[in-house]
């Protein structure tokens, strides 16, 4: 399983080889296979802030269809190919999956971010009807997901700027000290400015 | 060009009048006292609304080239107000207001600063109980109308009438008279600090948004009071530091006193307004960390100087001369 996950996330990280015809069989083969590409896909798009405003969960068929039509013609080149060029044909780095070239999804991640989408039955070759319902009420409840107050992610990997005084002579205590003075301004004075003065003293450095 | 129709926002901008709404507004304002009274009574209806409805809702907030977004709840009730704002992006930094208490919470650092606050404090309290002196520094008068966050809203704008103030536009909602949007303008009119609602939810009276504090408090918190149980015997101020003269026509609203955590000495805070943006001055004894000149965070300028062994820091969402000529003017005069 985990060598196919890999294989899958090479194959769409625009690394295929020689040997993508072959995982291409598996993938047109294994309609599991089809929705995890999917999933990869999708994942692609997160990171690069390209998710359409609606998710179309019928695009596997579409997939599919432009697959079939990239391998056809493939398959037509190919022994011309076999003559006149050595190179192989990163066939679906040209296709469908252009748009993903270049996409740098540490497999780890990926793999991670799949195991939560992983299907219960990994049977081959014919729909999982557990796995598309499953598919459809994730992607409801993803759609519908409100912010809860209990449930707050926290960025770890980008330090957010905050609200940070601008001194020439750099001093974590004169810092706070004036981050002292604007909260105590903010509730003893009556500027008429709306919420900026709260959200002034919400937004300061978190490392001050 | 009549003076409803000027309008110095740049081009794009909420610039426009509906026709259905000119001779609406025209038949309230037909001159310019009757107009600044017009916007200065939709700035009034905007304060009570912020104070007195329950509504919760995400916003925008940009400055220094950044933006962040944040949720805000607030309600009242027979108890007063209570509000509490949560920093949405990275850290889930927390500022919860009530009657008695501000607490600000740091998850990261896991610190909880708990300090007095001040009745009546939560949204600005807008009285134009001197609307002449007002308008003597200020031009006040209504853009037009805009939709924000799809709910229609009227715009006002405050432009100063000299250097040492910034101006304010508000986007005010037509139907319940929240704030819906407000920008900060420089002197050069341009937008330094912009809050924007993208979603609000308004309660009926028999209802109110839950407010509870994200991270779960505990002992590995450090919890710093800003205030002491005994400062009430404290709190006696020094009349002697006064300004020597005032710019910008601002005058003394409030005076007060307070122990500095951590230490037996005291720090002055002296309030300084034009009607509607202030200025702090803070005075305490000087220490290692004193420093003079000029500092800023967004629209908020800062000036220190140090003057007869204390440390004068002027602070306030005013220009940078503005705290520079008030911190420069402050003196130290023995009855």
């Amino acid at each position: 399983m985990k060598e196919r996950d890999e294989k899958l996330s090479y194959l769409l990280d625009d690394y295929a080889d020689e040997n993508t015809p072959g995982d291409l069989d598996e993938v047109i083969g294994d309609v599991n296979l089809q929705y995890r590409m999917r999933r990869y896909q999708m994942i692609g798009e997160v990171m690069r802030h390209e998710l359409p405003p609606v998710i179309d969960t019928g695009f596997h068929a579409a997939v599919m269809a432009r697959v079939a039509q990239e391998v056809g013609a493939a398959q037509e080149r190919k022994p011309r190919a076999a003559f006149d060029s050595p190179a192989p044909t990163p066939l679906l780095s040209r296709g469908i999956f252009k748009p993903l070239a270049g996409l740098a999804v540490a497999a780890s991640v990926a793999i991670v971010t799949v195991a939560l989408w992983q299907p219960q039955n990994q049977d081959a070759g014919r729909p999982d009807a557990g796995l598309v319902a499953a598919d459809q009420l994730k992607i409801q409840q993803l759609a519908e997901q409100k912010i809860a107050g209990s449930a707050v992610p926290v960025s770890t990997r980008v330090p957010t700027p905050g609200t940070r005084w601008k001194i020439d002579k750099e001093s974590p205590a004169l810092q706070q000290k004036l981050n002292a003075y604007l909260v105590n301004h903010t509730e003893y004075s009556n500027s008429v400015q709306g919420l900026i003065p709260q959200a002034r003293v919400a937004g300061f450095d978190a490392q001050q | 060009m009549p003076a409803l129709m000027r309008n110095s926002s740049p081009p794009g901008r909420a610039n426009y009048l509906p026709r259905a709404v000119i001779p609406l507004l025209l038949a309230s304002c037909v001159s310019a006292p009757a107009l600044a009274d017009e916007a200065m009574q939709w700035v009034q209806k905007m304060s009570d609304a912020m104070r007195g409805l329950s509504y919760s809702g995400n916003f925008v907030y940009m400055h220094d080239n950044q933006l962040e977004s944040m949720q805000i709840s607030h309600y009242r009730d027979a108890d007063g107000e209570k509000e509490h704002l949560v920093s949405l992006n990275g850290e889930a930094r927390e500022v919860i207001r009530d009657n008695q208490n501000l607490t600000c919470i740091w998850p990261s650092s896991r610190k909880v600063v708990v300090d007095l606050s001040r009745k009546n404090s939560f949204s600005p309290i807008f009285i134009p109980d001197d609307i002449a002196r007002l308008e003597k520094f200020y031009d006040m008068r209504l853009l037009g109308m805009d939709r924000i966050a799809n709910h229609n809203t009227v715009v006002v704008h405050i432009e100063p009438r000299d250097i040492y103030r910034y101006g304010i536009k508000f986007w005010i909602n037509r139907d319940n008279h929240l704030m819906m949007k407000s920008s900060l303008l420089d002197e050069q009119n341009r937008e330094i600090e912009q809050v924007m609602f993208t979603s609000l939810r308004v309660y009926g009276d028999d209802e109110k948004p839950v407010i509870d504090t994200l991270p779960k408090i505990d002992e590995s918190y450090t919890l710093v009071r800003y205030h002491r149980a005994d400062s009430s015997n404290s709190t006696e101020v020094d009349n002697a530091w006064q300004l020597s003269h005032t710019p910008g026509g601002f005058w003394r609203e409030s005076v007060l006193r307070r122990m500095i955590p951590g230490t037996e000495d005291f720090v002055q805070q002296m309030v300084y307004t034009d009607g509607l943006a202030s200025l702090s001055v803070f005075i305490e004894r000087k220490t290692s960390e004193s420093l003079s000149g000029a500092t800023s965070m967004g629209a908020v300028n800062g000036y220190m100087r140090i003057h007869a062994n204390h440390s004068i820091t002027a602070i306030g969402e005013v220009p940078a001369i503005t705290v520079k000529e008030v911190a420069e003017s402050i003196t130290y005069r023995q009855q």
